[in-house]
């Protein structure tokens, strides 16, 4: 039994008193680590916040492996958000080709990814971002769906859900996904990445 | 299409035809590549803003929460401080009134009250500030203040209705007033000194009263 399993599980149940405890025991340690870098461009609570969502996506996607404490991975996961930091240029981007390892979860390359599309969704607006998520999250429109089964909503059910007609949404589905190439295209970083 | 083929609602011959297009045409290959990837992150970004949002939270409210308790505990510091403060500057003072209380003597062979020359009341509320209690046969001797050297106005109020029930002179080259309290309604008085600050309180009671010595 993994000396942590009552955090692990508070974690995959999603249970807000593991976070709480979580801060509570590691958040000075973590501050304390992130000050040992003497680095103004370290905010240790944004490091501290960025590492603890790992972490829960870590664990929840079985990327934590239970060899350390939990404790001792968000240090490491942490300590590695610092020393990224500190490794690029303060206003530049990392051109893509020098991002290490596949955009798999559990390393850098990944967050920094969804962090990358989270921004997307917000220059695409609410009515763009409405629509793909319907569209990509087939539990949107189906309630009874298996939320870890990742299917596409048809058309006729996101028409619904907007109460338009089915070919409507797809045209605006349409629309949106032709912004959002345009948006990933236009990005120095991401450009290739999707090719 | 590309929606189509994804959702598998394209006829067999319409999927081979597609398959064949993604195969000869680059422009669609690169939308389809990027319409397949972009789905799979989509969600996980979600999933990330969702996990993200969560742990702001609760670092938001756990550190909102240690505020206010370094708040409290700052405040109650304060408050301690100053009690202590308090206290400590009191301490003189009270000393100070604690010995005039204890060489206050009644002078019971001549009948008369002799308050040393600084016989002024401690502030009120001060466990030290009884009054003291004289009988009617008693003379209320008020001293000079020291330093003072001209006429000084001496005025008796009694208390229950701040009535001026006595004026008197005391005067050049005097050091003590003598005031026979014969003829006074027994009750709680006080003495003023006009002009200055020196005043204090004292009750007449009836002459059958025991004498406190």
């Amino acid at each position: 039994m993994h000396p942590d399993e009552d955090l692990l599980s508070g974690i995959l149940k999603n249970q807000d008193w593991a976070l709480r405890e979580i801060y509570k025991t590691q958040y000075n340690p973590i501050k304390r680590m992130v000050y040992a870098f003497r680095s103004t461009r370290l905010e240790p609570e944004d490091i501290f916040q960025e590492g603890l969502t790992r972490v829960i996506l870590n664990i929840r996607a079985g990327k934590f492996r239970g060899d350390s404490s939990i404790a001792t991975y968000l240090n490491s996961i942490c300590r590695n958000i610092c020393l990224k930091a500190l490794s690029e240029p303060a206003t530049a981007t990392m051109p893509i080709e020098n991002n290490p390892g596949p955009h798999e979860p559990g390393n850098d390359s990944y967050y920094e990814l969804l962090g990358f599309i989270n921004k997307l969704k917000k220059q695409l607006g609410g009515g763009c971002r409405e629509i793909i998520d319907l569209r990509f999250n087939h539990q949107a429109t189906n309630p009874e769906a298996d939320p870890q089964v990742h299917g596409l909503s048809s058309f006729d059910g996101i028409a619904k859900k907007l109460e338009i007609t089915a070919e409507n949404a797809r045209q605006r589905f349409k629309r949106c996904m032709d912004r959002l190439r345009k948006l990933v295209i236009e990005h120095p970083e991401y450009h290739t990445l999707f090719d | 299409m590309i929606e189509d083929f994804l959702s598998g609602a394209l006829s067999p011959d319409e999927e081979r035809e597609f398959r064949k297009r993604l195969d000869a045409e680059a422009h669609l290959a690169k939308a389809y590549s990027f319409r397949s990837k972009i789905a799979l992150y989509w969600n996980e970004a979600l999933s990330y803003e969702t996990t993200m949002k969560q742990v702001k939270e609760v670092v938001d409210k756990e550190r909102n929460r240690k505020r206010k308790l370094a708040t409290y505990l700052y405040a109650a510091s304060v408050v301690i401080l100053i009690g202590v403060v308090v206290f400590f500057a009191q301490q003189p003072k009270r000393n100070a009134i604690d010995g005039q209380f204890a060489a206050s003597e009644k002078d019971t062979s001549t009948n008369s009250i002799s308050p040393l020359s600084t016989n002024e009341q401690p502030e009120k509320g001060s466990q030290f500030a009884v009054p003291l209690e004289f009988l009617l046969n008693d003379t209320l001797v008020i001293h000079r203040t020291t330093d003072v050297e001209s006429v000084e106005k001496i005025r008796i109020l009694r208390l229950s209705d701040h009535g001026v029930v006595g004026r008197y002179l005391l005067k050049e080259g005097a050091d003590s007033l003598l005031i026979p309290l014969k003829g006074m309604q027994p009750g709680s008085y006080q003495w003023i000194k006009a002009g200055t600050p020196s005043s204090g309180d004292f009750i007449i009671r009836e002459n059958s009263m025991p004498n406190k010595n």
